[in-house]
């Protein structure tokens, strides 16, 4: 008898405890998930009480008294599915970061849409909101604010010293594909590689292939196709840019292992003087300055023909989003926060502390001056000159569409998959997931 | 003095025998009850739980019934009867994990000098996490690797290739890479299996006048006809439901689907495929049915040789 009170008493404790005793801190904590690095590359080499997130979140828990828990994931391609899984089991986050398109619209029932607490006037502070607005409709819900200070711009990057070597004159620095392919030609002749791709998450495709397509097609092309007025075979721009993808492989102009090499490794080839140059975003200056210094060359991807009718087009806009997640129990304070981070102080604080190279902003408030290194100079004027600049193109479409394009790239690249396969695959995977 | 004999009673026996019984198991009982309780949660529910959404579309939150349309989906979508494929693929490291394991053990069973060493030495892989071996092979097999720079220091330039980017060789590299990671459980097992033998029959066999030969593959290996298949069905089942680790680490499925198993294609879909987690959950239910027919058809031929 008294053995089986003993246990009767012990299942009753362990049963409270295991109800009980795994119940949360609330109160006056929000946990911030923050995607890749802490703001920017350049926090990288300074201990993190130094980081402008760290020097952020003080300043905000001295004004408010609301404390802020900073979790960060280099992983970016896994974030997502964190993400996805943190909001089945509601106990992620109270502010997220994530990136914007298609990846934010697969997750927008774990999002809390921001209209009911921002005035139009805080809205219009912000360039490109609609980047943000479910499915890019100007009605849709508001889903999340630019989470970096800077948009993103595509670039190509090349180094000059290897230009120099290779004979390749200011006036030869490619605008499009005639002039890739002597400037390619020419590098190969003293031995290095021409182009670095790092392609086993797919992402080059995205960089070098739908930016392409775009510099024919504009901004309309890829809502046709996604909006089902038009397929990617019977579109002969993007044929035309898939072919001209693969043919950069085939002619050797980038390194042998593009399938098995990531996105990092391809960035360090370049970085690390081994290949003349590299299509990516813009966040690819600090760590190319810091490793090839004055060496390091930039300007705009080319065009897919010399007469491409959006030829010298900007590709990028901001590509990360800060949201609150719908399940957040503390959905006030996690406004206040997100407000605190666009205002005007905080954003000048993170462009100098973290020293972001940017050509623009979204956030109006900041004045253009503000960044002051060369290569923001040199964005600020390709971005004043462009004749026109398309969101990323990647990010509009729907997101298994996407995944089927990075899945599908390493094999059109490589040529395992022919140009008209490729298409067709796209297309299978399109029919499926039309938007209306 | 011859003892008395005395009356045993039973202590279950009789009514007060029968109430100690009954008071035994019901403590028996709740003991376990907890144990039971959490391991019902963690496995049985969330396989009902999938079981019922397989029947559904769902995206983690919101719940569609659309009956069989999953399972008819996924029969029709070529990609799965890949995906299949190269599971089978991947399953025919099988009887090579035996072969090396069944070699290794007969040495160590001899117990040659540091025969100790070895056996810790050769289930070492065992123990690593499978993203360390996945690792370890995609940083060995990438163009500018180790494999790479040995065959170009032995002028064997034909043998450079870029292993991971062409779905055979990337597949070779996984088939390595699974081997190398089990075999010493394979040793291990056998090994003690080998040990619960009798030395008699073995004595025996050599006052017969049996040579090491005929000892090691007349009498030896039969004897661990049940512990091999042991090893094969557990082998089996952890290739269709284990390899997650090693190939998101090497290869993440790629090139295109060229190294993906079924098993990773259920995170694909659940994740990557805009959350078509009802799709999942079906994959998921076909690779259960899958594993159970595998594993169930290969005791039966086992239990049908050992009579």
């Amino acid at each position: 008898m008294k053995r089986l009170s003993g246990l009767v008493l012990v299942l009753f404790l362990g049963g409270t405890l295991a109800v009980f005793g795994s119940g949360k801190k609330e109160g006056n904590t929000l946990k911030y998930w923050m995607i890749g690095n802490p703001t920017t590359e350049a926090d990288q080499g300074k201990p993190a009480d130094q980081w402008y997130v760290n020097q952020a979140v003080k300043r905000f828990e001295a004004k408010t008294g609301i404390k802020v828990e900073v979790s960060i994931f280099p992983d970016q391609s896994a974030f997502a599915d964190k993400f996805k899984a943190a909001g089945i089991a509601r106990n992620g986050p109270d502010v997220s970061g994530i990136w914007g398109g298609s990846v934010m619209f697969d997750n927008k029932d774990f999002i809390l849409p921001l209209d009911p607490y921002f005035t139009a006037d805080e809205l219009s502070q912000i360039a490109s909101i609609n980047a943000f607005r479910y499915n890019y409709k100007p009605d849709g819900p508001l889903l999340g604010i630019p989470n970096a200070v800077s948009n993103d711009s595509l670039m190509l990057f090349y180094n000059k010293e290897i230009f120099r070597q290779a004979g390749i004159s200011d006036a030869e620095i490619p605008t499009d594909v005639n002039s890739l392919a002597a400037a390619c030609e020419k590098i190969k002749k003293i031995g290095v590689t021409p182009i670095a791709v790092g392609d086993q998450e797919g992402y080059y495709s995205a960089f070098m292939m739908l930016p392409l397509y775009a510099s024919a097609s504009g901004a309309q092309g890829i809502r046709d196709i996604v909006e089902g007025r038009n397929t990617f075979a019977q579109d002969a721009d993007f044929v035309a840019a898939a072919r001209v993808y693969q043919q950069m492989y085939s002619l050797g102009y980038t390194n042998p292992d593009v399938v098995s090499l990531n996105d990092s490794a391809g960035q360090t080839l370049f970085a690390s003087g081994k290949a003349a140059m590299i299509v990516t975003g813009q966040w690819m200056i600090a760590a190319g300055y810091q490793l090839l210094g004055d060496k390091l060359g930039m300007t705009k991807w080319i065009a897919l023909r010399p007469d491409a009718k959006y030829k010298g087009l900007m590709v990028g806009g901001p590509s990360q989003a800060a949201c609150v997640t719908s399940y957040t129990k503390n959905p006030e304070q996690a406004i206040q926060f997100l407000k605190f981070l666009m205002s005007k102080e905080e954003l000048v604080q993170c462009i100098t502390v973290g020293n972001n190279s940017a050509g623009s902003t979204p956030f109006k408030v900041v004045p253009p001056d503000t960044f002051k290194d060369p290569f923001s100079r040199m964005l600020v004027d390709f971005n004043k000159n462009a004749p026109f600049s398309v969101f990323w193109l990647d990010n509009q479409l729907p997101q298994e569409v996407a995944t089927e394009l990075y899945r599908m790239s390493p094999l059109l690249l490589s040529s395992a998959l022919t140009v008209d396969q490729y298409v067709a695959k796209m297309d299978e995977v399109m029919k499926r997931n039309i938007l209306k | 003095m011859e003892p008395s004999a005395t009356r045993v009673i039973s202590p279950t026996h009789g009514p007060s025998g029968r109430r100690r019984l009954r008071h035994d198991n019901l403590t028996a009982f709740l003991s376990v009850l907890p144990m039971i309780a959490f391991i019902l949660a963690i496995t049985v529910y969330p396989t009902l739980n999938a079981l019922f959404h397989s029947f559904t579309k769902w995206d983690g939150i919101h719940v569609e019934f659309i009956g069989l349309d999953n399972y008819a989906q996924i029969a029709k979508d070529p990609r799965f009867w890949q995906l299949l494929l190269n599971t089978l693929i991947y399953v025919s490291t099988v009887p090579v994990q035996i072969l090396i394991a069944l070699f290794i053990m007969v040495l160590l069973y001899e117990k040659l000098p540091g025969w100790r060493f070895f056996r810790s030495l050769f289930y070492l892989p065992n123990v690593l996490s499978p993203i360390i071996i996945g690792l370890i092979f995609r940083q060995a097999f990438m163009w500018e690797g180790p494999i790479n720079a040995f065959f170009k220091a032995n002028h064997l330039n034909w043998l450079v290739l870029d292993w991971l980017s062409k779905g055979p060789t990337a597949m070779g590299v996984i088939l390595i890479a699974i081997i190398w990671n089990n075999f010493g459980y394979g040793v291990v097992l056998f090994l003690a299996g080998a040990t619960m033998i009798d030395p008699c029959v073995f004595e025996a066999a050599l006052l017969d006048g049996a040579n090491w030969f005929q000892k090691t593959f007349r009498i030896f290996l039969p004897l661990l006809g049940r512990v091999i298949a042991f090893f094969s069905v557990t082998t089996i089942i952890w290739i269709f439901t284990g390899l997650f680790g090693l190939i998101f680490a090497i290869t993440k499925g790629g090139p295109g689907y060229d190294t993906t198993t079924l098993e990773y294609m259920i995170y694909l879909n659940a994740f990557k495929a805009g959350g078509k987690m009802g799709y999942a959950c079906a994959l998921a239910v076909y690779l259960f049915v899958i594993t159970f027919g595998i594993s169930r058809i290969s005791m039966l031929v086992t239990d049908r040789s050992d009579r």
